[in-house]
């Protein structure tokens, strides 16, 4: 049959093969980059702990336990508000109770002269972080917290003793550390 | 538009359409790849940040060590070996969600020795050094001793 100028509509078959096959081609690449970009941004979560929050969490810590004067790690909060004797201090824990010079103090209480905090790795009302007590004039702590430094995506915090220099060791969701000295600079 | 106009026209688009598709997917798969670019780059920022943060914390550390080592101790305990001696420390300095991260501390110490009183004294000195796929960073502490 003699194929007239005016039958010609439409696409040949040699044309919607290239397109389809350039179409599938740039498809499958698109959908790996795609992939990529969701596998990436998924890290980049995982890694947040240790690139953002690890850190701040860290230089907070160190202003506040650079200010101490002395310290003593325990095994919780509990036995840092007995403090010793009544409750042994050890040498790695989740609480550290820290002795902080009262400015223009005259008196020879030790509960006058030093202001006394205990920094708590704890769970709250079903939130997890590292929370501040600070002890009154009278020396007695509070039941509530009176901050909270560090919450989620905390999930421990150990305070360890080791040649005298304080370490602190931040662990995030994914098995990720930070460890830092919290020394005054 | 007559008939025969319409067939002419359809003629000529045939042919084009491939074209214009191609140039569309082209167009897309650049702006694509652009984007990938871009999170890569953050994404080699963000462990350049987390590098710099666990050597800084590192060295931290062995500033705090070195204020704190008992004075006498520190000819003896061979930490701060005096120079030209050193010593070569591979340590972890933290850990990632993909495993824990390394770096290699060198230590080394000068002496001093006064020579009017006699007074000790030392300058010790930690190096934290690591490398990434494309440099060598270090970070320094120094703690100046004295009796």
């Amino acid at each position: 049959m003699k194929r007239t100028t005016g039958q010609q509509s439409g696409f040949t078959l040699i044309e919607l093969t290239l397109v389809v096959s350039v179409s599938v081609m740039i498809a499958t690449a698109l959908v790996g980059m795609l992939n990529l970009h969701l596998q990436t941004m998924n890290q980049a979560a995982q890694y947040r702990f240790v690139a953002k929050d690890a850190p701040f969490i860290g230089l907070l810590m160190t202003k506040t336990i650079g200010n101490a004067e002395d310290y003593r790690i325990f095994a919780s909060r509990a036995n840092a508000v007995a403090g010793t004797p009544a409750a042994p201090a050890v040498l790695t824990g989740p609480a550290v109770r820290l002795w902080m010079r009262q400015p223009n103090s005259t008196s020879t209480n030790i509960d006058q002269t030093y202001r006394e905090a205990i920094l708590s790795f704890e769970s709250i009302g079903g939130s997890q972080g590292i929370y501040f007590f600070l002890a009154g004039n009278n020396g007695t702590f509070p039941t509530a917290p009176s901050w909270e430094l560090a919450g989620v995506p905390l999930t421990a915090a150990t305070f360890e003793a080791t040649s005298g220099v304080l370490l602190v060791t931040l662990n995030g969701s994914y098995g990720d550390q930070y460890t830092f000295a919290a020394e005054k600079k | 538009m007559t008939p025969s106009a319409q067939l002419v026209s359809r003629r000529h688009e045939g042919g084009w359409s491939l074209v214009e598709m191609t140039i569309s997917l082209f167009l897309i798969i650049s702006i694509a790849v652009f984007g990938l670019q871009t999170m890569i780059a953050g994404w080699n920022l963000q462990n350049w940040s987390i590098m710099q943060s666990m050597t800084d914390a590192y060295a931290g550390i062995e500033t705090a060590y070195a204020q704190r080592w008992t004075f006498a101790s520190i000819p003896t305990s061979n930490r701060w070996p005096v120079y030209p001696l050193s010593s070569s420390t591979v340590v972890i300095i933290g850990k990632t969600p993909k495993g824990p991260v390394n770096a290699t501390v060198v230590r080394t110490s000068h002496a001093y020795n006064d020579p009017l009183t006699g007074a000790q004294s030392y300058m010790l000195e930690s190096y934290v050094t690591y490398k990434d796929h494309l440099r060598q960073y270090c970070k320094v502490s120094k703690v100046y001793r004295d009796e």
